[in-house]
């Protein structure tokens, strides 16, 4: 068992790194940052769940991360072929 | 006495995955080009996710452990593919360029005569959409007295439209539709600027327009970029991101906001920083600058320091003042000595909003400020003066940003 001190920072720390990564997303110049950053938010969520359910000791989290793995995945892989093809949203 | 093994092992892994986490991003702070964000994107998703998701073999709980598993093999496949599709949209933005040319042999000098002697002549980058904020930049330029031998060159960015995945060399393609379109208004913007000793020539690129603006003020050696403005305001520039405040962040030189269609009186806001030390410099030495007025206005904050006379005693204000005064006089002597016409002016209140409403009374046409540039989490969270100044003022903008390696050079030099 990891102690619950290190698993309680361990979660704060996540979510400092979730705002983080939120001012990233609103700072970004034109689409592709705006996607790379919502690519690197997707799996700074996924440590966030993770991280919830080793705090929680139960597993839906991890499940939920799961999906969301899979559903960031493809929106990324979508909106970077959009982007190249330029039908997607202009800068 | 395993159990502790893996406990320790766990929680270090994940602390282990959170401090590269907390690096990645950090670097993404720091780095605004895409490809080194990619890098530094690139260790988030992949050691740190890694780490975090292996830490759940310590938490001795069969589901949490077998669930963490399948995200770990997951991420491992997605994560570089991702990684991988957004490198690829990005080098096809930046390469995928076509080019046309204005009958001009301007192409064969780009950046080649930077090495001579300190020339008058000025290379001069005008970013045109076809909107009448981009015929504002045109006029804008034709009514400068730009000394003979200057370079301008007209630039149109088609956004990464009609490029298949499969194109293999995009500059060969035939010139699409979009692009003849963009070219009509090129070419009268290009008569519009005629004169004796100037050559003028227009190119069209494809790609992102701030990052397509930025490599051929490279490639031009450009010392000035000139962007017209649609005059979003502060709440819209944050969620849309005007392409002008773009061109700003990513651009080698400096920057001109058109906003007003000619220049007859100038204002210099300095603060004594280096930036500001950089623009004084620029209006000393380029020429269009000599038979204007230069108000040249330093705002005292109200944030005293330490040393002033204790506040409400009226001598605070007095003492900053005295204090703007000498940096208005410092920023003074190189123009007075360059031959311009100075007025100094001091004041006192929050800097942006004093320079744009000072600038405003005065009826200014130009207003010139120093930036910083890209100062990351900082800029986000506060905001530079010159973002200020140019989220609100109705006169045109000219920011000279000076680049870390120059302030480097300035701060030696002193």
């Amino acid at each position: 068992m990891i102690p619950d001190v290190v698993m309680v920072v361990a979660f704060a720390w996540a979510t400092v790194l979730l705002v983080a990564g939120g001012l990233l997303l609103l700072r970004a110049a034109d689409s592709l940052h705006r996607l790379l950053a919502l690519d690197v938010l997707g799996t700074i969520v996924i440590i966030v769940l993770t991280t919830l359910s080793y705090v929680k000791g139960v597993s839906y989290y991890i499940d939920a991360a799961l999906a969301l793995a899979l559903l960031s995945f493809s929106a990324t892989l979508v909106a970077a072929r959009y982007i190249i093809q330029g039908r997607g949203p202009s800068a | 006495m395993i159990e502790s093994v893996g406990s320790v092992l766990g929680a270090g892994a994940l602390l282990l995955g959170l401090v590269l986490a907390s690096i990645g991003l950090f670097g993404m702070f720091r780095k605004r080009a895409i490809f080194e964000q990619l890098h530094a994107a690139g260790l988030v998703t992949g050691p740190a996710a890694i780490l975090v998701l292996l830490a759940s073999l310590a938490s001795a709980r069969a589901e949490i452990a077998t669930s963490g598993f399948l995200v770990l093999a997951f991420v491992l496949v997605t994560s570089s593919l991702s990684t991988h599709a957004i490198a690829l949209a990005a080098w096809r933005q930046g390469t995928g360029s076509t080019r046309t040319r204005a009958g001009s042999d301007a192409d064969d000098q780009p950046g080649a005569g930077s090495a001579g002697v300190a020339r008058t002549a000025m290379r001069v980058l005008i970013a045109h959409d076809g909107s009448p904020g981009a015929d504002v930049g045109v006029a804008l330029t034709a009514s400068l007295p730009l000394p003979a031998g200057s370079v301008i060159r007209l630039i149109a960015a088609i956004e990464g439209d009609l490029a298949p995945l499969s194109a293999s060399e995009p500059t060969s393609d035939p010139p699409t539709p979009a692009m003849v379109d963009l070219r009509v208004p090129l070419e009268a913007a290009a008569r519009r600027l005629q004169r004796p000793g100037v050559t003028i020539d227009h190119v069209v690129r494809r790609g992102d327009p701030s990052m397509v603006i930025a490599a051929e003020a490279e490639t031009l050696g450009a010392d000035l970029v000139v962007v017209g403005s649609r005059g979003l305001g502060r709440i819209r520039t944050l969620l849309v991101g005007s392409v002008a405040a773009a061109v700003v962040d990513t651009s080698p030189c400096p920057v001109l906001v058109a906003r007003i269609p000619r220049m007859s009186k100038v204002l210099l806001a300095t603060d004594g920083s280096v930036p500001s030390a950089v623009a004084t410099d620029r209006l000393a030495q380029w020429s269009i600058f000599e038979d204007v007025p230069i108000l040249v206005l330093s705002v005292a904050t109200s944030v005293p320091q330490y040393g002033d006379p204790p506040s409400g005693s009226g001598m605070q204000e007095i003492v900053q003042t005295a204090r703007q005064q000498k940096v208005v006089d410092a920023a003074a002597v190189p123009l007075l000595e360059a031959g311009r016409r100075v007025i100094p002016r001091v004041r006192t209140g929050d800097a942006a909003a004093q320079i744009v409403s000072y600038g405003h009374g005065q009826s200014v046409d130009l207003i010139v400020v120093g930036s910083r540039g890209r100062t990351g989490l900082t800029r986000t969270l506060l905001g530079s003066v010159a973002r200020g100044v140019l989220a609100s003022a109705r006169a045109s903008v000219l920011i000279v940003r000076a680049s870390p390696n120059l302030s480097e050079g300035w701060k030696s030099a002193r």
